[in-house]
């Protein structure tokens, strides 16, 4: 709950999105009031949402609180580049590039390629795209897809593995968050640390 | 209890970490991150690689062989594309991604890491715990004594402030506690891990 706190109160969309989801599943471990799964996760869904709700409204009187505000609504110049900017400048690059990658590091060079509304924006912004979109457009959709795929074969070993895999893309939507970053690797460090192998070996048997 | 043999694992683990932390300040023309970050992925690699066991080809092992082939043959090509500078800047990336997944790959099939786990899990709680701490004391001294609490390192304005305990920005502290999601259901709750 410490964690969860000093996230709430650290005024970051990305910060306030992982406390939900530890809550989430705080909740979702806790709640065993009914044999069914899917109901103990509506149970758990309601409870964080009344908690989002009202901690909504004792934050939105706090300035700050007004990024996170204009970030759940895609307002704003930094909301555009970190959600917007990866599906509109992957969606405008050439087959070639689409297929082979831009090259790592490179995601300025799909700037180039783009002539839209947003030109401006993204030419500030520089190399910064998101997590999942940048590698796309780095190392391109074969590569990318693989380097998802193997993702997602860590997270099969674990318990709970769908919130968490869908917890992990969905904060790299929005946070610069790809295996070539420090903190990336770290969690799925800690992710590996506490894997269960049963999963993967039933999937290569079966 | 920490012992002799978790050291490198734990040493390697904490080099990384740093290099989450100090993104924000350069030495010899590089981010002295890199030089931390690098430090521990070669130190997880160094440090468990005698110590792998592949007894079958996992799915997992199988999609890794396929995704570096795919990547280290793209690598090739990118190479003719760009100018000297961009290379550097290109090359830099691969060198950290080759490494980065090469040390997962290592992780993952290493007893001797896993025997290591408990140590890794236990300082990252405490990383965690003290980040939340310095962040909710940063919060308190800004809305009630108007303090202004920030290391050299970190990136924040006294307009908007925004806490980042011991990280360079918010947004940071919030992913590295995404580890904490990836606990498992026995591990989620115990105030100290197991021994």
């Amino acid at each position: 709950m410490l964690v969860v706190t000093s996230l709430v109160v650290s005024f970051s969309a990305i910060s306030l999105f992982v406390a939900l989801s530890i809550l989430l599943r705080l909740v979702m471990v806790r709640t065993r009031i009914f044999k069914n799964r899917s109901l103990n996760l509506s149970i758990s869904l309601g409870i964080v949402f009344l908690l989002a709700m009202g901690s909504h409204s004792f934050l939105s009187n706090v300035p700050q609180f007004e990024r996170i505000q204009k970030a759940s609504n895609l307002e704003g110049r930094s909301s555009i580049a970190r959600v917007l900017k990866g599906p509109i400048l992957f969606k405008n690059l050439p087959l070639e590039n689409l297929l082979l990658g831009v090259g790592p590091g490179l995601s300025d060079k799909a700037i180039g390629h783009y002539h839209g509304e947003y030109s401006d924006l993204f030419l500030n912004t520089g190399r910064y795209v998101n997590g999942f979109f940048v590698e796309f457009i780095c190392y391109g959709f074969f590569a990318a897809f693989f380097l998802n795929l193997f993702y997602l074969l860590l997270f099969l070993q674990s318990d709970d593995w769908v919130l968490k895999y869908t917890t992990f893309q969905a904060v790299r939507l929005g946070a610069g968050l790809t295996i070539a970053s420090s903190i990336c690797f770290l969690i799925l460090l800690i992710l590996t640390v506490q894997r269960d192998n049963i999963f993967e070996d039933n999937l290569w048997t079966s | 209890m920490m012992t002799i043999r978790s050291i490198p694992n734990v040493t390697s683990f904490s080099l990384v970490f740093l290099g989450s932390v100090f993104s924000g300040w350069f030495f010899w023309g590089h981010g002295i991150a890199l030089y931390f970050w690098m430090s521990g992925l070669f130190g997880f690699i160094i440090f468990n690689l005698s110590s792998i066991k592949i007894q079958t080809l996992s799915p997992s092992l199988s999609v890794f062989f396929i995704m570096t082939h795919i990547l280290f043959s793209y690598s090739i090509k990118w190479q003719y594309l760009y100018d000297v500078q961009d290379l550097h800047t290109m090359n830099k990336s691969i060198i950290l991604l080759f490494l980065s997944l090469i040390a997962l790959a290592v992780v993952l099939y290493s007893p001797v890491f896993l025997k290591d786990g408990e140590k890794i899990l236990r300082v990252y709680k405490i990383v965690l715990v003290v980040s939340a701490l310095v962040l909710i004391s940063q919060f308190l001294g800004n809305n009630f004594a108007d303090i202004y609490l920030a290391f050299p390192w970190q990136r924040a304005s006294q307009l908007m402030y925004r806490p980042s305990g011991i990280f360079l920005e918010p947004a940071h502290m919030g992913q590295f506690s995404l580890g904490l999601l990836f606990f498992q259901r026995s591990d989620f709750f115990s105030k100290k891990p197991k021994e």
